[in-house]
């Protein structure tokens, strides 16, 4: 084309005559640059800032503590995820930028600036940083800290309380959170509960949402289903289900696949029918997860003993029809908050060391490294001590702590867990035969696996023997020992409940 | 940075005195302050016939206008070629107000009116990092139309006048008012403006509104002032290429 045409029509006919447009061309900037000098890009902002742990890990990307240099203030630092992003700025970092400036809440995590540490080395590649303020535990990481005693229900109404202002502000801003669990809910050091985690979070509109969204254990059914136009309820049920895990001090749905969930779902609230949720039928997914047997609902018999009122709030939040579902606000208005034993005062709550998901993980694989070494002692294979003391590299992650299923539509799929594990069970084979001829460091864990899952039925045993009567491990780190020293009932339920699972997620 | 007008960066960060707005443009000693005048009108233009090929809201288009303008606030004209930032900005706003399209379909708008467009779709995204960066992530935008539509039910105005009253506001994007005043005075302004074309008193409603009458009557003049140029305004592509070619020396 010719260049004259080319910008004809740029201004409007009511400024301009044609032929006056045709004349006049605009030139190419030749002189300006056409790409962009990465070191202006550069920000000194991120230089401040010192590194000093890392608090969490997973497909949204990483968090760490770093310290202000300069005000020696502590901050919390989120990396967003650049990688994988065919469009420029991924827009799930645009949104959760935008939605936490928007939400300026006691009970929402401040979001304090975004840096770059974008340099000559990085070639425009850099990262982007959110600065977040600095919250010392969260709540998952309190559920699982070995010796931190029961809740008591003063302490657990003051943390439902507290999630349930800062959402209540949330849905008003017409913000859908669609992540609510025990490691997005960050607990200050004054009792203080912050919700964070924005990533999964959008303005609420009417159709077309995507029902990918929240981590499976905290699911709604109606998400399971397949719904496209949901409301505020989604993040309802999700409290429903923190308040039981607040409560028995476990998941209290863990399943493993979506279909699982819908079982454990149906078996805990029942199946619906006309009664129940007259809706479910018009859903998607409904004919394919059709549950199979009808099971009665048991959730007022499953917390009888902890009062009526508990019983008749959870009863309402995990009620199967979102319609059904009391709003954050109509729940704050529940007798739960306003009889006796009164929500307790957020800076009268406990001190606890500082926790985070991260920390309570590690705890978690290290005693299941305690099984493996127990296992391998009753399969006579020859145990180096040297296997036992490999210490983990700080970037290399577990395959596990891959499971986020169904997290985030580009994040990995269950298809990757398995196509790894997969591999490694290739691997294990090949090692077995070998009979370890040689120091086959990398691969010991492996190994350990296979025959851990040879033997399930003597696990339990095993891992109850070990903690009691084994002492023969003077290598394990002192997390394994601390758990040792104490223990109760809960926890070894919990660690048992905890330790299957991950069992199967390996294979 | 917040829901909140009062307590947001729009309010805090992005909101200059006249004084200040001078010097910022002082910088420039290229460019007389009409030519800086012709240069926002040209691209504002090219952004709103480019968003209109691409179908988008005017919302959208009016965010755009005003990351352009904070854009240049923070970076001289002559270190930016104003032809990928002003698309970029367009392809940003896209983004924050949850419109989203694909970069390829905005490269071939720009396209359709710049055959010779040099840039790729790399470009607009490497562009698009650097104008997040100097807009300092303060990505929520404040605009006139709601606190308009709000203005208009409390005196009762047919929905023709409103119509001429958000006219009269998207006019004012061309204008360096958004940098100067909150949304909310230019919207009263804006009405203040077609109450007056349509023999309506204004002053009962204006007196009580606890807004002060002086920075109305500035901002309308400045508007008035904008409208009196626009023969000058349809000179635009006769001086565009004199003022682009200051730029690039």
């Amino acid at each position: 084309m010719n260049n004259t045409n080319s910008r004809k029509r740029l201004l409007d006919n009511k400024w301009l005559n044609e032929k006056e447009q045709k004349q006049q061309i605009p030139p190419k900037l030749q002189t300006i640059p056409k790409k962009f000098n990465p070191e202006q890009w550069s920000s000194k902002n991120y230089s401040l800032f010192r590194k000093i742990k890392d608090l969490g890990l997973g497909s949204y990307g990483e968090v760490f503590l770093s310290e202000n240099i300069k005000t020696r203030e502590r901050v919390a630092l989120k990396r967003v995820r650049m990688t994988g992003e065919s469009e420029g700025f991924p827009l799930t970092a645009i949104r959760e930028i935008k939605l936490l400036q928007m939400l300026d809440h006691q009970n929402v995590v401040k979001l304090k600036e975004v840096v770059t540490n974008d340099s000559k080395k990085t070639e425009g590649k850099g990262s982007v940083f959110m600065v977040f303020e600095y919250v010392e535990h969260d709540l998952a990481g309190l559920i699982d800290l070995p010796n931190v005693r029961k809740f008591t229900l003063p302490q657990i109404k003051c943390y439902i309380k507290q999630l349930l202002e800062g959402l209540h502000f949330c849905h008003s801003k017409n913000v859908l959170h669609r992540d609510i669990k025990g490691a997005n809910l960050l607990v200050s050091k004054k009792g203080v509960l912050k919700i964070a985690d924005f990533g999964l979070a959008r303005i609420a509109r009417d159709k077309g949402l995507t029902d990918r969204v929240v981590t499976l254990w905290y699911r709604s059914p109606e998400l399971l289903l397949g719904s496209s136009s949901y409301d505020s309820s989604v993040d309802m049920w999700s409290v429903g289900c923190v308040l039981a895990e607040l409560l028995l001090r476990k998941p209290l749905l863990p399943g493993k696949k979506e279909y699982e969930q819908l079982e454990l779902i149906w078996s805990l609230c029942g199946t619906p029918d006309q009664n129940n949720w007259d809706g479910a039928k018009k859903l998607r997914y409904f004919q394919k997860f059709k549950p199979k047997k009808s099971y009665p609902r048991v959730v007022r018999e499953k917390f009888q003993h902890f009062g009526k009122e508990v019983v008749d709030l959870l009863d309402n939040l995990l009620s199967l029809d979102p319609t059904k579902r009391m709003t954050a606000h109509q729940t704050l208005d529940h007798e739960f908050f306003w009889t006796d034993p009164m929500p307790a005062c957020p800076s009268s709550l406990p001190n606890y060391p500082d926790t985070h998901e991260l920390d309570s993980k590690k705890r978690r694989e290290a005693l299941h490294q305690v099984n493996n070494t127990n296992n391998n002692n009753n399969s006579n294979i020859n145990n180096n001590n040297k296997y036992r003391k490999k210490p983990r590299k700080n970037n290399e992650q577990p395959y596990f702590l891959h499971r986020k299923c169904g997290r985030r539509p580009n994040g990995k799929s269950h298809h990757f867990i398995k196509t790894q594990q997969f591999n490694l069970n290739q691997k294990n084979n090949n090692n077995i035969n070998l009979h370890h001829q040689k120091n086959q460091n990398q691969n010991y864990r492996h190994i350990n696996h296979q025959i851990f899952n040879n033997n399930t039925n003597t696990k339990i045993n095993q891992l109850h023997n070990h903690n009691f009567k084994h002492n023969q491990n003077p290598n394990l780190n002192k997390n394994i020992q601390f758990n040792h020293n104490n223990h109760n009932h809960n926890q070894k339920q919990y660690f048992h409940n905890k330790n299957q699972f991950k069992k199967d997620i390996h294979f | 940075m917040s829901a909140n007008l009062w307590i947001s960066s729009h309010c805090n960060k992005w909101l200059y005195s006249a004084k200040e707005l001078e010097n910022i443009q002082k910088k420039d000693q290229n460019l007389s302050k009409e030519e800086m005048d012709h240069f926002y009108f040209y691209f504002n233009e090219l952004i709103s016939v480019v968003g209109k090929e691409i179908n988008t809201r005017q919302k959208v288009i009016s965010t755009a206008k005003i990351f352009f303008r904070r854009f240049y606030v923070r970076n001289t004209p002559t270190s930016y070629d104003p032809w990928i930032v002003a698309p970029t900005c367009l392809y940003l706003s896209c983004k924050t107000e949850e419109m989203r399209i694909k970069a390829r379909i905005l490269r071939n708008a720009v396209f359709a009116f710049a055959c010779d467009w040099p840039y790729t779709c790399k470009d607009l995204f490497n562009c698009e990092k650097y104008l997040i960066k100097s807009l300092d992530f303060s990505l929520i935008v404040f605009h006139p139309y709601r606190p308009l539509l709000h203005y208009s039910k409390e005196i009762n105005f047919p929905t023709e006048h409103i119509e001429i009253a958000t006219a009269v506001a998207n006019d004012c994007y061309h204008t360096d008012l958004y940098l100067q005043f909150p949304p909310y005075l230019i919207a009263i302004a804006c009405l203040y403006i077609t109450c007056v074309k349509n023999r309506i008193d204004p002053l009962k409603w204006i007196a009580d509104l606890s807004v002060s009458i002086d920075e109305v009557a500035f901002i309308t003049s400045k508007i008035l002032k904008f409208y009196k140029k626009s023969e000058e305004f349809s000179k635009t592509n006769q001086i565009i290429d004199k003022i682009l070619e200051k730029l690039s020396k």
